[in-house]
């Protein structure tokens, strides 16, 4: 006998994850122009992702929009809902996502694909966008991910790249002028910026089996917002019915990041710097608070010490909301400060040093001396830390075993500066995490290739030896969900197969380690006869690169230059300290025209 | 100190015990009710709430006590003015100290909807009943029944709450399993104290709120 949602509702776990009701929640309503946003990942995540608030607030500035939201369902309901013949719906007017004109995922990270064909089935939606007809909503899809739009090619009608704020609104406004799916897709990459429609676009391969070219051999630019501070943002947050991953108003300073570190692709997709304007966040800020109840603000950017109003926005954070905890998450090693980090809630402290050698920091431009280390945890552990928290990756480019043993160095560094104080109450604990590196697409770093299986084990076993330490923890992750996500970071329009036959296998949530199915993806590369060494190998500097459709306005001979100069072991420094000439600066980038007023 | 009634229903039985602690912390902020903290290295709202229930089980008599200075009519007004679907203040009352109500409230009366259709007095009139915790132990759970009748479409019970307490939707599926049913409903109606009195007795009336 089939149930009703309610009965199901009172079988899964977590059930508040799936009704709707959030305080704060707009009243639903028949819109001209329904959009639901669709997070391929579990409630928790998805609530706490600031993108997709954003978008919501870009799509309702179209006249007559209705917005709506959607999260990928735990294993366990969404077997419920199949077995009882329920179609995915939305949170807000319940009605299933077929119902609406268009569907827009947030792609945040690789690992979260098999959950976008995952919805769409529980939607009864066709996973090829050429098996849907007019009778099916439009499937969008937008967040760093689509940089390299090509894996999802087969599935997503319109890719929508760069910053949403503008071009969001754009489409929901031409979708109303349009009359059929095509001469919506049609015009949309003619008039919006940022649009990328793949059944537009054909890839030519050569008979080596490598990209040709594309035809037609236009790049697809991505769309800046160039005023930020005058951009949409949310003025109130949907308090989740749960506890969310983060609890709390988030204010985005700034977007972009000043550094350049050779190996971060959001370092590079989300240039040019833009700060935005500290008193319009103070008013913000008090809005969230006031209308959510939230405790905790945390200010996200990709380097938040670097925001140049940061020593005047705390305080009139302070004095705005006295009564909140601030949290600065990105907050790095270098511009760490004693007095901004006791307001974090947290006993240990992270920095992320990257890399265990001055020389391999060099390399990958993470501008951190070891002396900063050390006076940022000694900066640290008079708060009262006792803990902390240190990231590194595996597998850089030039890495060698002292580069490794390098990370023993700091290590006992740390624990030098420690015993040095007086009266410690608690032993120091030190976890260190290490995670294998990821060539991403438009980083210097692109073409390199990614360590093998055998390599990074054996670097493992090399830090498990020197890291046997009293008080001292290691952690790394798994390299198939590593060289799985390389392969679909770099991947090209024929890795899409691998995906959907991942997905026919039961790989769902492969984010989660404890749920990512190894066998079942290694079977569905061999099924496609696809070897996923293709894509983690080293490519030519001349090749064609799968997401050279895309253009993000940093020049690939920046880039080639960028990885000389790791190769030197030579740090190119932050925009801060003058214009590199990565290519934005002639189209838009505020960092170096002000240089360039300076200069006169 | 306030103790107030509230609901949980309209989607809210969905949400967890200390997931309803969060919106409770929330909706004090929102609406302005001034809460005092505790002292130590994390602060926290001093907010007492009544034993949890269960997941899924609606209630229109959950208590809890807060230790503010708003005074009873202002905090109802405040609270429903910024609480979430489903969790609204039916009745708030000055007291002096903090009853504690997760110990004093011992039995709960629920109406139970989706049960077929059997005869009541059998439950009562057994020496036995035997039922399936979360556990999966089976036990006498008979002492825990302190009534059972039909009433209307479906059935009135008063169970032990508290500290000894028999769930609802523990023994209902015990019901189940031997009368048959299909969507099962449960709503908390009413909880009570020592002598079948309702929570509100142990408040000392008398007692006026010395304006701070
Ligand atoms: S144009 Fe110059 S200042 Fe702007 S992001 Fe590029 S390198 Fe930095």
């Amino acid at each position: 006998m089939k149930q009703n949602l309610d009965e199901i509702l009172a079988q899964v776990e977590k059930p508040a994850r799936y009704i709707g009701g959030e305080y704060n929640e707009p009243e639903p309503f028949d819109g001209k122009f329904d959009y639901c946003i669709c997070f391929p990942d579990v409630y928790e995540v998805g609530m706490s992702n600031l993108g997709i608030k954003i978008v919501a607030e870009a799509v309702r500035g179209a006249e007559g929009a209705y917005v709506d939201r959607c999260f990928a369902p735990w294993p366990d309901f969404g077997e419920k809902l199949k077995e009882n013949g329920i179609e995915l719906y939305a949170l807000g007017n319940k009605k299933p996502l077929k119902t609406f004109d268009m569907l827009g995922f947030s792609l945040q990270y690789e690992m979260s694909y098999t959950n976008v064909l995952y919805m769409l089935d529980l939607a009864n939606i066709p996973l090829k966008r050429e098996e849907r007809g007019e009778e099916y909503p439009i499937i969008q899809a937008g967040g760093p991910c689509v940089c390299n739009p090509e894996p999802m090619a087969d599935f997503i009608d319109i890719f929508t790249i760069g910053d949403g704020e503008e071009n969001m609104r754009r489409l929901a406004e031409l979708k109303l002028e349009c009359n059929s799916k095509a001469e919506f897709l049609r015009r949309a990459a003619e008039e919006v910026e940022g649009v990328y429609v793949p059944s537009l676009v054909t890839v030519i391969y050569g008979d080596d089996g490598k990209i040709k070219g594309f035809s037609p051999d236009k790049k697809i630019k991505k769309a800046i917002c160039r005023n930020l501070s005058d951009a949409v943002y949310p003025q109130k947050f949907l308090v989740p019915n749960i506890e969310a991953v983060f609890d709390r108003a988030i204010l985005e300073v700034m977007r972009g990041c000043y550094r350049g570190c050779r190996f971060c692709q959001a370092g590079f997709l989300y240039r040019p710097v833009r700060e935005r304007d500290k008193d319009k966040m103070v008013e913000t800020a008090r809005s969230l608070v006031c209308t959510s109840g939230f405790d905790e603000l945390s200010l996200n950017s990709l380097s938040t010490g670097d925001y140049r109003y940061l020593r005047e926005l705390i305080p009139a954070l302070k004095e705005a909301l006295p009564d909140v905890h601030m949290a600065l998450p990105s907050l790095r090693l270098d511009s760490f400060e004693g007095d901004f980090v006791q307001e974090s809630r947290k006993s240990s402290l992270t920095f992320a040093p990257e890399a265990g050698t001055q020389r391999l920091r060099d390399v990958i431009n993470k501008d951190v001396t070891e002396e900063e280390i050390t006076r940022g945890v000694r900066l640290a552990f008079e708060q009262g830390y006792t803990g902390i928290k240190l990231y590194f990756m595996l597998g850089l480019p030039t890495e060698t075993d002292d580069d490794l043993r390098g990370i023993r160095d700091i290590v006992f560094k740390i624990r030098d500066v420690y015993s040095a104080r007086p009266n410690r109450l608690r032993g120091l604990r030190i976890s260190v995490s290490v995670s294998t590196f990821i060539p991403k697409p438009f980083t210097p770093f692109q073409w390199e290739r990614q360590s093998s299986r055998g390599e990074v084990e054996a670097k493992i076993a090399l830090l498990r030896k020197e890291l046997l330490l009293k008080g001292v923890s290691l952690s790394w992750n798994d390299y198939s969900l590593s060289e799985m996500e390389a392969v679909f970071a770099r991947g090209d329009r024929r890795t899409g197969k691998v995906i959907e036959a991942a997905y026919k296998k039961g790989c769902i949530f492969d984010g989660w380690s404890n749920i990512f199915k190894t066998e079942e993806w290694y079977a569905a590369f061999r099924e496609c006869g696809i070897d996923p060494s293709d894509y983690t190998r080293e490519w030519g500097e001349d090749e064609v690169l799968p997401w050279d459709i895309i253009d993000v306005f940093v020049d690939k001979k920046f880039l080639l230059k960028e990885r000389r100069l790791a190769y030197e072991n030579k740090v190119t420094g932050s925009c801060k300290s003058g214009c590199k000439g990565c290519g934005l600066q002639n189209v838009y980038c505020p960092v170096s025209r002000e240089a360039k007023v300076k200069k006169q | 100190m306030i103790v107030f009634k509230y609901t949980k229903n309209d989607g809210a039985e969905f949400i967890s015990h200390l997931d309803t602690l969060r919106h409770l912390n929330k909706t004090f902020t929102r609406g302005g009710i001034k809460v005092k903290m505790s002292q130590g290295f994390h602060p926290h709202m001093l907010i007492f709430m009544s034993s949890p229930i269960g997941v899924g089980l609606k209630s229109t008599a959950e208590y809890c006590t807060v230790d503010t200075d708003t005074p009873p009519a202002e905090f109802k007004e405040k609270f429903n003015a910024a609480s979430p679907k489903g969790i609204k203040c039916v009745a708030a009352y000055y007291t002096p100290k903090n009853i504690n109500l997760a110990s004093a409230i011992i039995k709960a009366k629920y109406y139970i909807e989706g049960l077929n259709v059997f005869d009541a007095e059998e439950v009562l009139s057994a020496k036995e009943f035997i039922v399936t915790n979360k556990r999966g132990e089976s036990l006498n759970a008979r002492d825990k029944i302190f009534s059972f009748s039909r009433r209307g479409d479906g059935y009135e019970a008063v169970l032990a709450a508290g500290n000894a307490s028999l769930r609802p939707d523990v023994f209902v599926a015990a019901l189940k399993e031997r009368y048959g049913g299909g969507h099962i409903r449960i709503i908390k109606e009413e909880s009570f104290v020592a002598g079948d009195r309702p929570p509100e007795s142990l408040i000392d009336l008398s007692q006026e709120q010395k304006t701070p």
